[in-house]
């Protein structure tokens, strides 16, 4: 698989305070990664350092395959954009102007690209209108056109939705998979709204205390997180004939346990374990979200 | 680097910061001369360009106390610093660029004063009457210094995360320096000599002979304190105001020491800071 994005053994320290802590972590080319972890996990702390902003107190990371200390990730950087905590806009300029003080930064010939950018975010109405006087999702909106200005591969986002209402949730989200799937961006989202996460991410990365404490792809969590109904027997070999018989999926999870993964008539599977000598001890139904794998990841300790 | 100038320069043209303090500049030349010229009229004084047309060395500290925090400081507090090094310009060419910047602001706001003495003060009190030397030596002098104080407000504004903390500082540190480089300046141009009187019987005041001045400055003293008038460029503004300096040489390299010391820290501080 092409990453786009890997760190090995990140740290980052504060005097005494490990924000990062060896960290590692892949983001696959195409991808929108979702990277997961309560208020002060580190999520920031990581994006600060890729982008540049600040420098690792030791490890390393690669953008598109070049270490951090070459001296071309300058370059490579070229090929990224970001919007790290808040919108990085002045506010005493149009919507118009910020993005061609962006186009100057990035050295684009012509600002042609405006129009367009514009109204790939929806802003293209604005006129002479302040970006000190937007809403905070046209804000939002504002920082990301002009993190896509220079046409990057790798969009990094912070926290792209807080504190919008749920209009403004919804465009964004509409926004980044538009731009996965049409641009084919790689995305990398930090969050901890962990709905709306899944509502767009393909891969996800928890991290905890500054480390990475699981990465996997949509596809496998969604396997983990799949809706079963767990029952305990007193054979699982008599229940495994059962279901069998039945044709339904199932995963025996110890002697007396078993996953099974479909709609079941309790009363005909308890007939037909009686069959077979077995007991019916219990059935629950079990419907992990996204929010409940990760508080049982990371546990249910305090916030920060 | 040349496209964060751009960048910089297109920020100019939408500044009304900018704008005002250009305009700010030309009205203080106007006013300056306006003044001279009520003094002539009023109290027949004999006026000439010369007292004005250097006046801005006076308060160039100040403006751009002002104007480098807050142009430059706005990048921090709405946080589009980030936008220049997340694209992949290196924190050296951040730096030099906003240094540059600031440098081509002191020209602009000092080019204005000038040509308010030149449209307005020529007309109404004439023209210069300095000789050549001492016009160019004033003039690249002044440059020089105002590029001391760009080197020193733009260390601090690079350095400091917070827009209103570096502006308040550095408006507080450019007073501070004007009153120091005040009380030097009094301090040097102490008489070495001051005139006894005594009273005679007959109420008639009758001079006697001078005595030392004991607040007069000699020796090791008079040359620190000279130093350091020298050195401020508060006190090498108040010299070029007036237009009286010994030697500018001298002023000249002051100013640019305190250009690369300050710019040379403040490049290695601003490469080291953790930017959020």
């Amino acid at each position: 698989m092409e990453y786009v994005l890997v760190t090995q053994g990140l740290s980052k320290h504060y005097k005494d305070f490990k924000a990062l802590d060896n960290l590692t972590m892949h983001v696959p080319k195409g991808s929108i990664y979702g990277f997961v972890g309560r208020n002060g996990a580190g999520k920031t702390t990581l994006i600060r350092l890729i982008c540049g902003l600040q420098a690792p107190t030791s490890g390393a990371y690669a953008l598109y395959g070049v270490d951090s200390a070459q001296r071309d990730i300058a370059k490579v950087r070229r090929r990224m954009g970001a919007v790290v905590e808040t919108p990085s806009i002045y506010l005493d300029l149009t919507a118009q102007d910020n993005l061609k003080e962006q186009f100057r930064v990035l050295g684009v010939p012509s600002d042609d690209g405006i129009p367009g950018l514009l109204k790939l975010v929806g802003l293209e109405n604005t006129g002479n209108k302040k970006a000190r006087n937007f809403s905070l999702g046209m804000k939002q909106r504002l920082g990301i056109a002009v993190a896509l200005a220079g046409d990057p591969d790798f969009l990094v986002l912070d926290e792209p939705v807080n504190g919008l209402d749920p209009q403004g949730i919804i465009e964004i989200r509409e926004l980044i998979l538009k731009l996965n799937q049409e641009r084919r961006l790689t995305v990398l989202i930090s969050s901890h709204i962990l709905d709306e996460l899944a509502k767009l991410a393909t891969h996800y990365g928890f991290i905890d205390g500054g480390r990475i404490v699981k990465e996997l792809s949509a596809r496998e969590l969604e396997a983990a997180c799949r809706k079963c109904l767990r029952i305990e027997v007193t054979d699982t070999r008599a229940l495994a004939r059962v279901l069998d018989g039945m044709g339904v999926e199932y995963k025996i999870l110890s002697d007396g346990q078993a996953d099974v993964f479909a709609q079941l008539n309790i009363s005909q599977l308890s007939k037909a374990l009686d069959a077979e000598g077995c007991e019916l001890l219990s059935a629950q139904e079990r419907d992990e979200s996204l929010e409940s794998y990760f508080v049982n990841l990371v546990g249910g300790g305090s916030h920060d | 680097m040349i496209k964060l100038l751009g960048a910089n320069l297109l920020r100019f043209r939408k500044s009304h910061l900018f704008w005002g303090t250009l305009a700010l500049s030309f009205g203080f030349g106007v006013f300056m001369c306006v003044i001279r010229f009520r003094e002539h009229l009023d109290y027949h004084f004999e006026v000439s360009l010369n007292s004005v047309f250097f006046g801005y060395a006076m308060v160039a500290g100040v403006i751009l106390a002002a104007f480098i925090p807050l142009f430059f400081g706005t990048e921090y507090s709405d946080g589009a610093i980030r936008n220049k090094l997340i694209v992949g310009h290196s924190r050296a060419a951040v730096y030099f660029a906003n240094l540059l910047t600031s440098l081509g602001a002191a020209v602009s706001f000092f080019a204005a004063y000038l040509l308010a003495c030149t449209v307005v003060g020529v007309p109404l009190i004439g023209g210069l009457d300095l000789p050549v030397p001492a016009t160019a030596a004033a003039l690249g002098g002044s440059l020089l210094m105002a590029a001391a104080y760009c080197a020193v407000f733009t260390f601090a504004t690079m350095n400091c995360s917070k827009k209103s903390v570096s502006a308040v500082a550095c408006l507080l540190g450019v007073f501070a320096l004007l009153f120091a480089a005040v009380y030097l300046n009094g301090r040097l141009d102490a008489p070495e000599f001051i005139q006894g009187y005594e009273m005679s019987i007959g109420g008639q005041v009758v001079s006697a002979k001078p005595e030392p001045n004991p607040a007069y400055l000699t020796g090791m003293k008079r040359e620190t304190y000279q130093f350091f008038y020298d050195l401020m460029p508060t006190g090498q503004g108040i010299q070029y105001s007036n237009v009286n300096f010994t030697n500018p040489v001298r002023l000249m390299g002051l100013a640019a020491a305190l250009f690369a010391l300050f710019t040379g820290a403040g490049a290695a501080l601003f490469r080291r800071k953790d930017l959020k």
